[in-house]
């Protein structure tokens, strides 16, 4: 009898010995050493949660619930210093050496923040609601590559495995899923399916009874005021710094919520918020005015890199209605004449005050590995342009004073761009200067966001728009180009959704994109980026301009940011975890 | 009295079916669609947003749609919002009642301002002083009020340094946004209504000087048209003091009207704190209204167009009795 | 004394009012203000130095502060005709905002009146005679002269301030005759007739006024500036800017006319009762010859008094729809409004860039002296004020 339980209390030893916590390393944070216990973050967003249903949200994840859900226990992660992926809540993984199977081993001590252990049943039970088309989760469309499922499925009493149906590139961030409470979440399911499952944690309910993974959990919610979250207890039974310290460093986060960005710039000016992101070069200038004045003592962090979205002028090559409209704008020539037109220094001078870069290709210059610097580039040069609209034909001007065909036919376009961004705006009336004073008549109008939407995103052989100046972000650091951009026939596709190529470059471009995104090896992936950027970079669908840089700003008091030259727009300023108040 | 106001009530039906059909009408105008827009997100499916389409009807001609909506309206049910998939009803209580906070304050203020004033520009008629006050109601009057509030906040903060020269005070003595400092929760109950107090300063003095102009001009022409009349000489004549005239006799005729516009003057500061109300972050209706029409979330924006139009028909009822209270002269039956 | 008294007696109502008016020192102030204004918005091609949406591009000029204008020689110390520096252009290593400096190196620009220049030629009140590159004062180039300093990309906020007025003086004109057509007509009507066409017409009043008017005014002007809504449509407009502007006065004058039509629906009924209006219907006056030649002009002085009481109302609107977005398109039109926003939109960091709350000044002139205007009007129109 004796010798048996000896036996088990040993086996139990062993198994708290094997839940070994994530270690996380002092190189992801610039002062781990100085790192204290305790203090709260005070940070600023500009609109209200929607909902703390991990499955509902029809928009892209709560900010909130970055924190509680997101940053929880997802299976695999990347630090801030490399791309590559590291076992979190797996204790290990490993992908086949055809990528399409990835094994994954889950930690031991891992808990719900009401102490319910996590099991991988939480994993299969978040597969399962996120591929019910009846959730309608936003969650949805990850989990298929090209309509063709990826399988997720245990392979033991701690083990996962994912089955892809062809290797993919931009499919390994599935594996860095984050459980769903299968004891809470998942009863609700089963007991009622989608509807019932749906309806629960909404914006209305008690949110403290909400349980999660993550390192701050929200316990109350003033809608338009704040979101309160504080540590999650458990996290640091499985989370640890390098010193042994069970992470968070912090006691807790407030979200205040601030309508606009003024108001935001505003507390922070007043000492009321800790971290701020400073939108341009004046903000930056009231910060460092308030430092120098001694109201706050902040870190201000100018210009560190370009931001992760882009800003170009599209046209519209489906314009059946309009024969001669629809030649102009589907010659590459037109095109490269109108970047000729685009005075992007102009730009960066005058609108972001220098701090901006000019954008020659579709990849984000922050994603530097994957840019191509050596595309065509069609910069800045009037007579260049005049040229190219001659050797279209565009010789003669009329009585106006603008361009036109032997035909007699006026060249000129309407340009719209979304009214309420003042930086757009500029750049509109910067261009349309440049383009008037060579002859375009162009009609520039700023309109509300949801009607270049709908012009956007109509379809077929003649819609309703000329040309377009718009934005972008989004996209992965594993594959740099967007799968419903680049590909004919995909709805951001914008200036040709007919569904066909019209062009042979948009053809290959879209073969180009299929074929990178299959392969794995990432230089190999890469040189056929750097083929893709040189193609649309030649004919220029769409005509980029500038984007501007990413500025940061924190208080003193606040420590655990990223090394030097590990802030960006990608990653950040900070792991909120290794975050602390001095 | 009472068969007067259910007389008045029942007259409004009319006009309440009027104001909501035309709220209605307005509302399926509003360019672009919420749901296109949901498909410019790629995490949305397709099928997603047709479902969400189904079920709130959008495709239906519009007088389905308004016979559907009224039905629910009268049970008390404005719909959902598509935005956040929860009941308008319950996304505007907090907003409408934030607003309520400051824009009672604000009537506060403004009576509390605008009666000394205009009793005192019309005792002291065309003297300097008066001047003086006109000139003050007419700085209120012309300056748009979201940029008045814009100015309040560089003044408090350049207040700051002022006061960290002087007393080594380096705090804002005012809070400049929001309605509740970051720390509201773990006041007492005291402490969070003085905190909540503190946050209304600023904004329902901006939202005050707007309509003292008006208000101190009206009172100020009343109080002299009564200041001159025959029973006032009369009182005089009598012996009275001089501020029993000005007060009893003079000012308590003068003021019903305003009195009387309490009722109409609530739903209208909700509109007129409105820019106020963005410019400090306050939570109130103002920004929810914007944020719905900038997102097509066209069942809060019909909502809060709904709301507004009841609160502004139970002023005008409140209105009518306040009238009938204090002034003698009219009678209901 | 006898030819004084009855001189006085004979005085028609019009001698009466102007005298009485002419006593209201603050309306008169308002007054000449205004015609100032306003004459200054008309020649505002002449008096501008630059065009409306006039920038350079480099060397730039973006944010530089108002001008100093020099009086004295340097070198001699004697006076002279004002000159301006070209200015050189830094950058403030803590606000990281430009700042310009002077350099006296490039020689003295003096200023020069009655100037033509080429780059800006304009006509006034759109008509085409009047084409001219005629311009009360300016510099030689490549300086520049900014009596009110520069915006975000360089231009001259004193000559957009000046353009500006076009739209914003303009704006409370058009917008007050379009409630005041709508008013007259529709109070008319209800307060000539009665019976059902009164009802509906008076429901039709409380069902605008019952949706709070800045809600009305922010869904309609979003409505309004869509190229694709109905009234476009119907009309084929393509909602160019003058078109935006259009449709804004439009929905002004639209949320405007609830209150003007009930007040004339109350004096009309009441002036319907009296003797001449009766008298007129016994010498068998046709119905709308009563309307018109009888009961509308008695409401004029009323109508005259409430109409410059509403103009600064649309003023005040147009700048609060600027400050949401709605207003005039910033793209090539200028308005005070728009002028008033560049400023509240920098936030905070306007303290770097004060000048650009200069147009707040007109803005806070022109309404309160249609105030004081209408307020003058009123007190003399009223035999009760008279004094």
């Amino acid at each position: 009898m004796k010798k048996f339980l000896l036996v088990l209390s040993l086996a139990a030893f062993l198994s708290i010995t094997f839940a070994q916590p994530f270690v996380w390393p002092n190189a992801w944070s610039a002062d781990a050493g100085n790192a204290q216990m305790g203090g709260t973050l005070r940070v600023s967003q500009l609109s209200d949660p929607r909902t703390f249903n991990p499955f509902v949200s029809a928009e892209a994840a709560p900010v909130v619930l970055r924190y509680a859900d997101g940053m929880g226990a997802s299976l695999i992660t990347r630090g801030p210093d490399s791309d590559d992926w590291i076992p979190y809540a797996a204790s290990s993984f490993k992908i086949s050496d055809d990528g399409t199977v990835v094994d994954v081993v889950l930690r031991d001590g891992i808990k719900w923040s009401d102490g319910t252990p996590v099991t991988i049943k939480d994993y299969l039970f978040r597969y399962e609601a996120e591929t019910d088309e009846e959730v309608g989760s936003n969650g949805f469309d990850s989990w298929f590559i090209n309509d063709k499922p990826i399988i997720l499925e245990a392979t033991g009493e701690n083990s996962l495995r994912f089955t892809f149906p062809e290797p993919d590139r931009t499919a390994l961030p599935i594996v860095a899923m984050v459980p769903s409470p299968d004891h809470i979440l998942g009863e609700v399911y089963r007991a009622g399916g989608a509807e019932a499952l749906k309806a629960e944690w909404g914006i209305e309910s008690d949110v403290s009874k909400t349980v999660w993974t993550g390192p701050f959990i929200p316990t109350a919610f003033t809608p338009g005021e704040r979101a309160i979250l504080v540590k999650n207890p458990y996290f640091g039974e499985w989370n640890k710094d390098e010193a042994g310290n069970a992470l968070p460093y912090l006691d807790g986060i407030v979200e205040n919520i601030v309508g606009d960005g003024d108001a935001g710039l505003n507390l922070f000016l007043a000492g009321e918020l800790d971290t701020y992101g400073p939108r341009n070069l004046d903000d930056i200038g009231s910060i460092n005015v308030a430092v120098q004045n001694g109201d706050i003592d902040a870190v201000v962090m100018e210009n560190v890199a370009p931001v992760a979205s882009s800003q170009f002028i599209v046209f519209n090559w489906n314009k059946e209605s309009d024969p001669f409209k629809q030649k102009v704008f589907r010659s590459a020539t037109f095109r490269q004449a109108i970047s000729h037109l685009v005075d992007r220094e102009a730009m960066i001078e005058l609108i972001y005050g220098g701090a901006a870069s000019p954008m020659w290709s579709n990849v984000y210059q922050v994603n530097s590995y994957w840019v191509d610097n050596d595309v065509p580039k069609f910069p800045f040069d009037p007579e260049a342009a005049a040229t190219k609209l001659a050797s279209l034909g565009f010789t003669e001007k009329n009585s106006d004073g603008f361009l036109v065909d032997a035909d007699g036919n006026e060249l000129g376009f309407t340009l719209v761009t979304n009214s309420g961004n003042n930086q757009r705006e500029q750049i509109l009336e910067i261009f349309t200067d440049a383009a008037r004073e060579v002859g375009i008549n162009v009609d520039a109008q700023a309109i509300e966001f949801s009607l270049i939407v709908d012009q956007l995103l109509s379809e077929g052989t003649d819609r309703p728009f000329d040309a377009i100046l718009i934005g972008l972000s989004g996209g992965s650091r594993d594959w740099p180009f967007g799968s419903n951009v680049i590909p004919c026939g995909t709805n951001l596709h914008m200036y040709n959704t007919s569904g066909d190529c019209i062009a042979p470059q948009e053809l290959l471009m879209t073969k180009l994109y299929y074929q990178g995104r299959g392969t794995l090896d990432t230089p190999a992936a890469r040189e056929i980026g750097l083929k893709i950027q040189q193609i649309q970079a030649q004919i220029q669908p769409q005509i980029y301009t500038v984007s501007p840089a990413a500025h940061y700003s924190w208080l003193s008091n606040v420590g655990g940011q990223h090394a030097d030259g590990q802030v960006n727009p990608i990653v950040g300023t900070r792991e909120i975890v290794l975050t602390f108040k001095k | 009295m009472i068969p007067y106001i259910i007389r008045r009530i029942i007259h409004l039906i009319p006009t309440f079916i009027g104001a909501t059909l035309l709220a209605f009408l307005i509302s399926q105008l509003v360019p672009g669609d919420f749901f296109k827009q949901l498909e410019l997100q790629p995490n949305v499916r397709p099928e997603t947003i047709s479902r969400m389409r189904d079920r709130y009807g959008i495709d239906e001609p519009w007088p389905v749609q308004y016979v559907k909506w009224m039905g629910n309206l009268l049970r008390g049910d404005l719909g959902d919002s598509f935005a956040s998939n929860q009941p308008v009803t319950q996304i505007l209580a907090t907003p409408i009642k934030n607003s309520m906070y400051l824009v009672v304050f604000s009537l506060i203020l403004l009576w509390l301002f605008a009666v000394p004033m205009g009793v005192f520009s019309a005792v002291r008629q065309y003297s300097i002083a008066d001047q003086i006050v006109s000139a003050i109601s007419y700085f209120g009057l012309a300056i748009p009020n979201f940029f008045f509030a814009q100015i309040i906040i560089l003044g408090i903060f350049m207040f700051r340094s002022f006061t960290r020269e002087y007393f080594d005070y380096n705090q804002l003595i005012l809070p400049i946004a929001q309605m509740t400092s970051s720390n509201h929760s773990e006041m007492s109950a005291i402490g969070q209504a003085w905190d909540i107090f503190k946050h209304m300063l600023a904004p329902s003095f901006v939202v005050a000087t707007s309509g003292i102009a008006g208000f101190t001009r009206v009172l100020r022409s009343q109080m002299i048209e009564y200041l001159s009349s025959d029973f006032i000489r009369t009182a005089r004549a009598k012996g009275l003091g001089r501020s029993t005239v000005t007060y009893k006799h003079a000012l308590r005729p003068a003021i019903i009207p305003f009195v009387a516009g309490i009722g109409g003057l609530l739903p209208s500061l909700i509109g007129g704190a409105g820019l106020v109300e963005i410019v400090f972050a306050w939570p109130g209706i103002t920004p929810t209204y914007l944020k719905a029409l900038r997102q097509q979330d066209i069942y809060v924006v019909l909502g809060l167009l709904i709301v507004s139009t009841i609160l502004l028909m139970i002023g005008n009822i409140i209105s009518d009795i306040l009238l009938a209270v204090v002034d003698p002269r009219i009678r209901y039956s | 004394m006898a030819t004084n008294k009855t001189e006085r007696l004979s005085k028609s109502q019009r001698q009466i009012v102007w005298e009485q008016f002419r006593k209201h020192k603050a309306a008169l102030i308002g007054g000449v203000i205004l015609i100032f204004m306003y004459l200054t918005a008309i020649f505002a091609g002449f008096i501008a130095p630059y065009g409306l949406n006039e920038y350079r591009k480099f060397p730039i000029t973006q944010f530089q502060a108002p001008a100093k204008i020099h009086w004295r020689n340097p070198d001699t110390g004697r006076l002279t005709r004002p000159f301006v520096y070209i200015s050189k252009v830094a950058r403030d290593p803590v606000t990281r905002q430009r700042f310009y400096e002077e350099d006296p190196s490039k020689g003295m620009y003096p200023i020069k009146f009655f100037v033509h220049r080429e780059k800006t030629e304009y006509k006034t009140l759109g008509l085409p005679f009047t084409k001219s590159t005629l311009h009360l004062f300016g510099v030689d180039e490549p300086a520049r002269i900014f009596l009110w300093g520069t915006n975000n990309l360089g231009k001259d906020v004193f000559s957009r301030v000046i353009w500006g007025g076009q739209i914003s003086l303009s704006i409370g004109i058009l917008a007050v005759w379009v409630s005041l057509i709508i008013g007259l007509f529709m109070g008319s009507l209800a307060g000539f007739y009665g019976g059902w066409v009164d009802d509906v017409i008076m429901r039709l009043v409380e069902i605008f006024s019952a949706i709070p008017g800045l809600f009305l005014l922010i869904v309609l002007s979003s409505l309004l500036r869509d190229p694709k809504n109905p009234l476009a449509q119907a009309f084929g407009l393509k909602m160019t800017s003058a078109q935006t502007f259009l449709m804004i006065v439009m929905v002004l004058g639209l949320v405007g006319w609830g209150g003007l039509a009930r007040t004339i629906r109350s004096l009309i009924l009441s002036i319907r009762e009296m003797d001449y209006a009766s008298a007129a219907k016994a010498l068998g006056a046709s119905e709308a010859r009563i309307m018109f030649l009888h009961l509308l002009p008695a409401t004029a002085s009323y109508v005259i008094v409430t109409i410059t009481l509403a103009i600064p109302g649309f003023i005040l609107a147009e700048t609060g729809l600027s400050f949401l977005g709605l207003g005039p398109s910033a793209l090539d039109t200028s308005s005070w409004g728009l002028l008033l926003n560049d400023a509240t939109a920098r936030g905070s960091s306007i303290q770097f860039v004060p000048w650009l709350l200069i147009p707040g000044i007109p803005i806070f002139f022109a309404v309160l002296s249609w105030n004081l205007l209408g307020d003058g009007l009123r007190d003399a129109f009223d035999p009760k004020k008279r004094r």
